[in-house]
């Protein structure tokens, strides 16, 4: 039983790690959301400027700034969620560790109250593992729905790209902002890739 | 494995020393820990490290029923002193622990709560074990800046935490300090380096040179007995430290 929790304990640290590192990954699509939303803002002030001319560019900015702020909300709902993953996943470690140490007491010596202490650490062991996989679905839903969310920020990005054809010659920096759109929206869906790939585990 | 021997025993009113575990990894310091009964009441002086809670717990187990033991008496914050503290209260959640009142919202970081945790005032204060009345006796800054020795009266013993330390060889497992001056070189590094104030020094030797002690018990090492108390609050009180 004592080598059956160390050996349970070397994989919550390994779970604990991916935790961490799933956290950067969240860290780094906030980033290019981030990106996204400024460009898009300098993108609508520009375009404004080109008059009638540029009006269909600067609907579809704003529509990428609406879904760079919908893309950020998701990550910072995810980044919530990964904080509790990688605490509750240190106190699962804590526990296990407590848990091993009492094993080894009880090898030697049985006594009712540890057998008892033993039990109450197991169950809160249990209780921890399900608010774990309850917090773990529920980000597996929110990178889902931001998947989602991106594959449709690509199609905003590509209409962009046509709108600042038809803005006529001065709309170079029209062509400019939304190609940039378009590297930053394909960037982010690797990372989101990545993400999903991560929380299968 | 560590081993539970009697040192005291006068009628009710026993102190055993669980001391020197051969077996123990040699990353850790060896502990010793002291249990004090007095009838079905038991208090455990410097429970130890968590990792040899199973060993310290088993020992233990053999001598005394562990639901006796209701007080734990904390020298100082050390990890080697008490971080077993979550283990003990996972086994009984009404565990009292006395520590320095300095350190009360240090050692929850180990385990424990406002409940569990009894600090002290500087001056030291009377506990009780059963019908044994013991003393805790004031040892700041050796080493640590809220430390305290536990005094027992009627059993003559002073608990002395690390004062009194010695960091033997390997094959070295007396129970008792048998040559005081080949024993004693095995402590004087660890006394300069660790003890911080000399007036501290003096005063303890002052202090606990007052007191009637037949057995000297530190958290490391051998026991002093006999002459041995005296000749060792003599050695310590000549002893200059706090140098690195
Ligand atoms: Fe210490
Ligand atoms: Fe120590």
């Amino acid at each position: 039983m004592g080598c059956h929790v160390s050996a349970m304990s070397s994989v919550q640290s390994h779970e604990l790690q991916r935790f961490i590192m799933l956290r950067e990954g969240i860290k780094e699509v906030a980033f290019r959301a981030f990106q996204i939303k400024l460009l898009a803002l300098n993108a609508t002030l520009l375009a404004k400027r080109f008059g009638e001319q540029a009006r269909g560019f600067v609907v579809i900015s704003t529509e990428l700034r609406d879904f760079s702020q919908l893309l950020r909300t998701q990550m910072e709902g995810l980044g919530e969620n990964s904080t509790k993953l990688v605490s509750l996943a240190s106190y699962e470690l804590k526990l296990l560790r407590q848990l091993n140490l009492l094993t080894r007491a009880g090898q030697h010596t049985s006594h009712d109250r540890l057998q008892n202490a033993q039990g109450q650490l197991q169950t809160q062991h249990q209780q921890l593992q399900r608010q774990m996989g309850q917090i773990h679905s529920a980000m597996q839903t929110w990178v889902d729905d931001a998947y989602q969310a991106c594959l449709f920020g690509t199609v905003i990005a590509r209409t962009a790209k046509i709108e600042a054809a038809h803005a006529g010659p001065l709309g170079a920096a029209l062509a400019d902002a939304s190609n940039q759109f378009s590297n930053y929206v394909e960037q982010i869906l690797p990372n989101l890739e990545q993400l999903k790939q991560a929380l299968k585990g | 494995m560590k081993k539970a021997t009697a040192i005291f025993e006068e009628g009710h009113h026993r102190w055993y020393a669980i001391a020197r575990d051969p077996m123990r990894p040699s990353f850790l310091i060896d502990t010793n820990e002291y249990l004090v009964q007095s009838g079905h009441d038991a208090l455990l002086t410097d429970p130890g490290g968590m990792e040899i809670f199973p060993t310290v717990f088993s020992a233990l187990a053999e001598v005394v029923d562990p639901t006796q033991v209701r007080q734990i008496f904390a020298s100082h914050q050390d990890p080697d002193v008490i971080s077993s503290l979550a283990l003990w209260i996972a086994f009984n959640p009404n565990i009292r622990c006395h520590i320095s009142r300095l350190w009360e919202t240090f050692i929850p970081h180990f385990g424990g709560d406002k409940q569990t945790l009894i600090g002290m005032p500087d001056e030291g204060k009377e506990l009780h074990v059963g019908v044994a009345q013991l003393q805790a006796v004031s040892a700041h800054y050796l080493h640590s800046s809220g430390n305290f020795h536990l005094y027992d009266p009627t059993a003559k013993i002073l608990f002395s935490g690390d004062v009194g330390a010695a960091l033997l060889p390997e094959d070295d497992n007396a129970l008792y300090v048998k040559d005081f001056d080949r024993h004693i070189a095995y402590a004087k590094g660890f006394h300069v380096r660790w003890m911080g104030s000399n007036q501290a020094k003096r005063d303890w030797c002052e202090r606990v040179s007052k007191l009637t002690i037949e057995q000297l018990c530190p958290q490391h090492g051998a026991i002093y007995r006999g002459a041995d108390v005296m000749r060792f609050i003599n050695w310590f009180d000549e002893l200059k430290v706090g140098m690195a």
